[in-house]
């Protein structure tokens, strides 16, 4: 049986990018992966003369330029893949087409701080003191943030909170709640939530701590995407591990984690092989290593509670259009669309567990971006939305095709009837991908896409403070991905992996 | 602009430590019953999409250009559904087939597949061919881009086959919603400029000037390039033309073509020859070494593996490559449509 220092289960962002991180500090990584290929969500795949991006529309915390350095750069750069990577910035926020009390909302947002303020103000007057003053409280998260693991004792604790009142007094608050605090016009609070529909989760539930983490990344430094869409960031994280004495095993699925006197011992997989370490890092869920990959007498009280306590996020649901007019043409300006019937995202949130209630879509037209994004005189458009019920899981296998098309063409109305762009006769590639789709390929429970949901009592401030870094009592054994200690997203999920093989290489990761 | 006070820091202090005792008391308190496994969605899936299904053949209908065989489950009540258009990929497998073949399902039911194996020079098509009740095949679930999509095609059907492509034309054919409306133009004689009585291509370069729908072209590849390009002659735009390509292409051995192709494979080396005139992936599965083919046709990538030297040909229209470009970028191929020119070395 093969030794390894660290096995790698699943190779989606979060176990690539401990995997690469492992491979790169030194330690032997043998990841090991379901599909054919890894990446998990960060992939891509061809129709005709078109490719498409499964998952990715902007990768928060890459930064602009050497001096601005978000997470995901720090982790590039600490892997050496940054430069690899052919990066195209993308060139506004956002553009919200919604509606409020006070009619139509069409606004598009840039990037940069200032910029936003100001465009804020534009749309919404008086709107500037309330923008200034969240903008600064992100500001000041970061700071804490930053200071907080250097505090020695309690006392340093709260000598650091007591010194940043903003964070202290908004981080228990909804985004709804610290709002609700503000005089901020109704206008300008629903642009500002538009990223609610990115996390899955009203802005009643969403803590506000995080939603600013994520808003701040995004307008202070931009975002990016790769020109060959994710699948490069994948394969650029894969060749580190190759290339760092690691191995790969694709098309090989993982049946057990293998623990004993609590303790990880290696893997065995379907095909029959048997690999040996101390230290497992986990890209499946905890749902699925606890309830089919590790036997039930080894697994600790508190990681049954644990799971039990979670509430599983949104389940996606995709349309890929490939078109045969080009974006100039079709008059598909915009990068990011944020389509909101109404913005009153606790409505909109309740109304999105059903086909027949669901409007919200995020979609974005990659030609608004760049050229060569698919072929002279042609455009993409992807489309998502989410379901945050289990719907899915009644729908009849003889009905199933059908239902997914419907709900796609209503898609595709939506979209039209928002921005008054005709696209539907242009089509000349089309996929659709439904929970079920999603479910087949990355085995999610329920086809999620966005791990756990981030409710009140588990945003991922409370995940924070009170997970370990492995999130579990077995030994050896860490979870990283999108169903980890932060939350979902690309930029989370990698950053889980971070953290685990930091840890790892600092303490040998058997604790 | 929120007025802070030295009451208020109590309060808001005491909700922050509140933050991580609120959630560790809501974790106390859940079950510690077994973690939830069974999920709908995902039980679909795997009804929807298993990676294999045991085939039994149960009938076998010969006729002059190959054979029909009715595969009903060997292990399961009800088989995954299937489209128009779609092919089940059969595995090499005990029953003698030494490489994966695609093959078009002529007819779909829940409990059995119809399908059609044209009679070529492929040695491996020819043990389909000539299958007898109760030999057992490995293969894929359904799959192929080659089917009907509202959201994207014509109302009006066209489609137009050779031999291999056959059992896709029955399919629309024999489909309810779509029979009314299908025209379908076969091409069963031997080579693509032969005009007789079991041709209708040359109706079909007469009426293509007419066609105010989809066109659908299944078949070898020589034959879709041709109707391809007839159809884009006459005027029909890439939109309104689906095609599909599934021939693995002649038998070996060529002795003139024939190349060594180095395979790594996790810890292990070793040598296969390969030839020109065959996908490289059927040369591997020849040799018996499994390459996670899935379609044949190059499009699903799932046999993607890494070229580290040598020179191949891959045959497909300019701009329509499947292999994505970050695996071109860092060298991987598709080998059930990449055919050695070289000597070659290869990581799976």
């Amino acid at each position: 049986m093969k030794k390894y220092d660290v096995i790698v289960v699943g190779g989606g962002n979060g176990g690539l990018a401990a995997g690469a991180v492992l491979a790169k500090g030194g330690k032997n990584v043998l990841l090991i992966e379901k599909s054919h290929s890894p990446g998990g969500f960060a992939t891509s795949f061809r129709r005709g003369r078109f490719e498409f991006d499964v998952s990715l529309h902007e990768l928060n915390g890459f930064g602009r330029g050497k001096e601005a350095l978000g997470g995901v750069r720090v982790l590039f750069d600490t892997i050496g893949i940054s430069d690899k990577i052919n990066w195209v910035d993308i060139p506004e926020a956002y553009r919200l087409i919604s509606s409020d009390e006070n009619g139509k909302i069409d606004a598009v947002m840039p990037f940069g701080i200032e910029n936003y303020i100001n465009k804020m103000e534009e749309y919404a007057p008086g709107s500037r003191k309330a923008a200034e003053y969240i903008f600064s409280c992100g500001q000041q998260n970061l700071r804490v943030l930053a200071q907080m693991g250097k505090c020695k004792n309690v006392f340093d604790q709260i000598k650091l909170l007591a010194a940043n009142r903003d964070f202290l007094h908004n981080s228990s608050k909804s985004v709804n709640e610290v709002l609700s605090l503000l005089d901020m016009p109704q206008r300008a609070r629903n642009i500002f939530k538009a990223y609610w529909a990115y996390l899955c989760a009203d802005c009643d539930n969403l803590s506000f701590f995080h939603y600013l983490q994520m808003v701040n990344t995004y307008i202070e430094l931009g975002s990016v995407i790769p020109f060959m869409r994710s699948l490069e960031m994948t394969n650029a994280m894969a060749e580190v591990i190759s290339s760092n004495n690691g191995d790969i095993l694709v098309n090989e699925t993982v049946t057990e984690i293998v623990v004993e006197n609590g303790a990880v011992k290696g893997v065995k997989t379907a095909g029959g092989k048997e690999f040996s370490a101390d230290v497992v890092v986990c890209n499946a869920s905890p749902h699925s290593a606890f309830s089919k990959l590790i036997k039930k007498e080894h697994i600790p009280e508190g990681d049954l509670k644990r799971c039990n306590f979670r509430t599983f996020s949104g389940s996606g649901f995709c349309v890929w259009l490939g078109l045969n007019k080009s974006a100039k043409e079709l008059g598909l300006d915009n990068y990011s669309y944020f389509i909101f019937p109404d913005a009153d995202d606790v409505k909109q949130f309740k109304l999105m567990g059903h086909p027949d209630t669901n409007r919200v879509q995020n979609t974005i037209c990659p030609n608004a971006a760049f050229e060569g994004a698919s072929p002279e005189g042609t455009s993409i458009l992807s489309m998502t939305t989410l379901f945050n019920s289990f719907w899915w899981d009644n729908v009849p296998e003889e009905d199933y095709f059908r239902v997914k098309n419907e709900f796609a063409s209503s898609m595709i109305d939506t979209f039209e009837k928002a921005t008054g762009i005709k696209i539907r006769e242009h089509i000349e590639e089309i996929e659709i991908a439904s929970p079920e789709t999603f479910a087949r390929f990355t085995l999610n429970p329920h086809g999620t896409i966005y791990g756990y949901l981030g409710k009140k009592n588990d945003g991922v401030l409370a995940r924070t403070l009170s997970e370990n870094k492995r999130m579990s009592g077995i030994k050896g054994l860490y979870f990283a991905g999108g169903y980890g200690t932060k939350m979902n997203g690309y930029s989370s999920a990698m950053s889980t992996g971070f953290d685990a093989a930091r840890h790892i290489l600092r303490t040998g990761g058997k604790d | 602009m929120i007025k802070h006070t030295a009451l208020s820091l109590l309060r808001d202090l005491k909700a922050f430590i509140g933050i991580k005792k609120e959630r560790l008391d809501a974790i106390d308190a859940a079950p510690d019953t077994a973690v939830e496994s069974s999920f709908g969605v995902n039980m679909l899936a795997d009804a929807m999409h298993p990676d294999r299904i045991s085939l039994e053949v149960k009938e076998v209908k010969k006729d002059r250009f190959g054979s029909f065989l009715v595969l009903i489950s060997g292990e399961r009540r009800t088989l995954p559904s299937a489209k128009p258009g779609q092919f089940i990929v059969i595995k090499p497998s005990v029953t003698g087939i030494k490489y994966s073949r695609a093959v078009y399902i002529a007819f779909a039911e829940r409990t059995s597949y119809t399908v059609f194996i044209p009679q070529t020079d492929d040695s491996e098509a020819e043990k389909l061919v000539n299958a007898r009740k109760g030999d057992i095949f490995e293969a894929t679930s359904p799959a192929g881009l080659g089917f009907y999509q509202p959201l994207r095609d014509s109302g009006n059907i066209f489609v137009c086959c050779d031999k291999e492509g056959f059992g896709a034309s029955e399919a629309f054919r024999n489909d309810k919603e779509l029979q009314e409306r299908v025209k379908v133009y076969t091409h069963l004689a031997g080579a693509v400029d032969t005009e007789n009585g079991n041709s209708q291509l040359s109706v079909f370069l007469r009426e293509c000037k007419l066609i105010d729908g989809t066109l659908f072209i299944f078949g070898s590849e020589d034959f879709v390039t041709l109707i391809k390009k007839t159809a884009e002659d006459c005027g029909l735009i890439k939109k309104r033309i689906r095609y599909d390509i599934i021939s693995p292409g002649k038998i070996f051995p060529d002795e003139e073509k024939k190349y060594v192709c180095r395979v790594k494979r996790g810890s292990e080396e070793f040598d296969v020859l390969c030839y020109g005139h065959m996908p490289l992936s059927a040369s591997l599965e020849y040799a018996g070494v499994e390459c996670n083919i899935n379609c044949m046709s190059g499009t699903c990538g799932y046999c993607r593996m890494k070229l580290v030297s040598g020179d191949i040909s891959v045959h497909f229209p300019e701009g329509e490559e499947p292999v994505r470009m970050a695996d071109a970028k860092h060298g991987f191929i598709h080998p059930c449509r990449s055919y050695p020119l070289s000597d070659l070395t290869v990581i799976i």
